[in-house]
């Protein structure tokens, strides 16, 4: 299980504790969002966490000194989740660096696609990081394979066709189509989206 | 004359952008993969329609049948007296059906949803015009409608809002944010993620993801087309000075695009300079930064950590803080130059033209007024400047009131 956490939210300094909490916990890693202005991929719970934080001033800066700060006291990888509009307003290699000095072990950056990924994922493996990219259930299999050799470390498989937040019920076929992705590009695969129950995990 | 496409002068003309989407360092797909598929079936379907002559003399039916094209190019003898030195000539896409420029867009997109099978339709809108315009494509077309408003655009244009509604079109007013046009573009972007099997966007400007910028600027380039041909029938050559408003920038790279290769036209683009370009503003070109925004890398007002900033005009359609890819690419280029407009002024160019043309235009297509009275004085009395007059200004009478103390509604 790989928890989600906006950060930044409900204040800045909770998110160094928090990540410290869920340390303790039997976990495989955690991710952890970057609030941003305008997230197209997320739905009304993740947007509103975001938007609260951005109006009590939350910055980069901060987001980043609190991942550097728990660092020492978390075994398990933190992937950031980012909007490429952060990521390129610093510039490409400049967060990359920031972020591997925070002690971050990959990004994934949802509005980056595999067309607009090549400089990204050159900077990340450059400096020992992973980038996550996205699969949907909408990715035609030839172009999942392209996805995995661009991606450094696993690909992150949207579940459901829509944004993310909580959902009643996860597709029937989700299963094989992760097995699928996983035989046929030989990577770990990651599920989010839509995941709200302890039946889901 | 009709709307017209010439197919191969159009291709020539298309020099961008270039086969991953850009123009210049503008542009790209900067989408999740969730809406990858769609975007690249979209750009398949309009490759092929792009060169079935077929589908253009479809369009150029309703172009001429439906929305009443050619739109006049009309000579404002009072408003040149008024100001003195160039002649002011205006585009009259007010006098399109629905009363703008964007029903050129929506009925080409409705075409291109009807090609992919898709029967629901989804947009954006700020002003309302291009909601408008997409709900009157889809009542055309049978198709299903939703259409994602700013809660705030919904109260500064509550004609157009019940329009929508009228012409059976779901209005989803949007409270997330500014609740203004970028929040809408946020919610309607969400809703197409989840529904890319059914559902097709019919973004309303040169703005998103690669092909939306290329497909609305070849829909709306009937404008630059008849108005080129129309310079010469009426005047025996071309303008000095074509003028349009940018927002996203839809009917400004409608009317540029077929006069880019005419070096000697000079062009420009008038952005909405707000309060004043030190105050609140939304004058992207002139103040923003390269940054990536709603599917596209341009230029974004937008603060050192890449969040968006807080935009301001009294016109709800050019309170964007992105602007079209190509518009970024001109404006590197140096081949368009762009001015911003204050509130205060395009107000006042609301009532001028009213008032000595008796053509009362949108607050919008006002900022583009404005300017042209600004630059008129200087320029040769032989001097034809165009303007293009993108919509009628019907829909701001009530917030014009409003902000002048009157109450009408």
């Amino acid at each position: 299980m790989w928890p989600f956490i906006a950060a930044g939210y409900p204040t800045v300094e909770s998110t160094a504790l928090l990540l410290r909490e869920l340390g303790h916990l039997p976990i495989r890693g955690i991710e952890i969002g970057f609030p941003f202005s305008d997230p197209i991929a997320d739905g009304p719970v993740i947007q509103q966490a975001f938007s609260h934080a951005l109006s009590s001033g939350v910055r980069v800066g901060q987001v980043l000194d609190a991942i550097a700060e728990a660092r020492p006291h978390v075994r398990q990888p933190l992937i950031g989740m980012i909007s490429a509009s952060i990521v390129y307003r610093i510039g490409v290699p400049g967060f990359v660096d920031r972020a591997a000095k925070a002690g971050l072990d990959g990004l994934i950056v949802p509005d980056i696609s595999l067309e607009e990924a090549p400089a990204l994922a050159a900077s990340l493996q450059q400096a020992g990081l992973k980038l996550a990219m996205l699969v949907a259930p909408t990715t035609p299999m030839d172009r999942s394979l392209r996805i995995a050799e661009s991606a450094g470390g696993f690909l992150y498989y949207v579940s459901i066709q829509g944004t993310t937040g909580a959902r009643d019920a996860l597709p029937a076929d989700l299963e094989k189509s992760v097995c699928d992705i996983r035989e046929t590009t030989g990577m770990p695969v990651m599920v989010g989206f839509g995941i709200s129950r302890a039946e889901h995990v | 004359m009709n709307g017209g496409f010439d197919i191969n002068n159009r291709q020539m003309d298309a020099t961008w952008p270039d086969a991953a989407g850009r123009f210049g360092r503008f542009g790209g797909q900067f989408v999740p993969e969730t809406l990858m598929c769609a975007v690249q079936g979209l750009a398949a379907e309009y490759e092929s329609a792009r060169s079935d002559g077929a589908f253009w003399d479809e369009l150029d039916g309703y172009l001429s049948r439906y929305v009443g094209r050619p739109s006049p190019l009309y000579f404002a003898r009072r408003l040149s007296e008024r100001v003195g030195g160039a002649k002011i000539h205006l585009k009259r896409e007010d006098l399109n059906h629905t009363g703008a420029h964007k029903i050129n867009n929506t009925l080409g997109q409705a075409m291109l949803a009807r090609r992919m099978g898709k029967h629901r339709v989804i947009a954006e809108t700020g002003a309302g015009q291009h909601g408008v315009a997409t709900a009157t494509a889809a009542a055309m077309f049978g198709l299903e409608c939703t259409v994602y408003m700013g809660a705030e655009d919904v109260r500064r244009q509550k004609l157009n809002a019940y329009r929508m509604e009228l012409l059976g079109a779901r209005l989803v007013p949007v409270e997330a944010g500014q609740k203004t046009l970028k929040d809408a573009i946020n919610e309607a972007m969400r809703d197409w993620i989840a529904t890319v099997d059914t559902t097709h966007y019919i973004i309303g400007s040169v703005m998103g993801p690669h092909p939306f910028p290329m497909i609305v600027r070849d829909f709306q380039s009937v404008i630059g087309r008849e108005t080129r041909a129309q310079a010469r029938d009426q005047f025996g050559r071309l303008p000095d000075v074509v003028c349009a408003c940018v927002g996203g920038g839809s009917n400004a790279a409608g009317m540029f695009h077929p006069f880019i290769q005419d070096r000697e036209v000079r062009l420009v683009g008038v952005e909405a300079a707000g309060e004043g370009l030190d105050r609140r503003h939304s004058a992207t070109i002139s103040r923003g930064r390269v940054g990536v925004l709603h599917g596209m890398q341009t230029l974004v007002l937008q603060n050192d950590d890449g969040q968006t900033s807080q935009v301001h005009s009294v016109s709800a359609g050019l309170d964007y803080p992105g602007v079209g890819p190509e518009h970024a690419q001109w404006a590197e280029s140096g081949r368009v130059e762009y001015a911003a407009v204050t509130d205060a002024d395009a107000l006042a160019a609301f009532e001028l033209l009213s008032r000595t043309e008796g053509i009362i235009p949108a607050l919008e297509s006002a900022h583009a007024i404005a300017h042209a009275v600004s630059i008129a004085p200087t320029l040769p009395e032989q001097h034809i400047i165009i303007v293009n007059l993108s919509g009628r200004g019907d829909k701001d009478c009530v917030e014009v009131a409003r902000l002048q103390g009157h109450h009408i509604d």
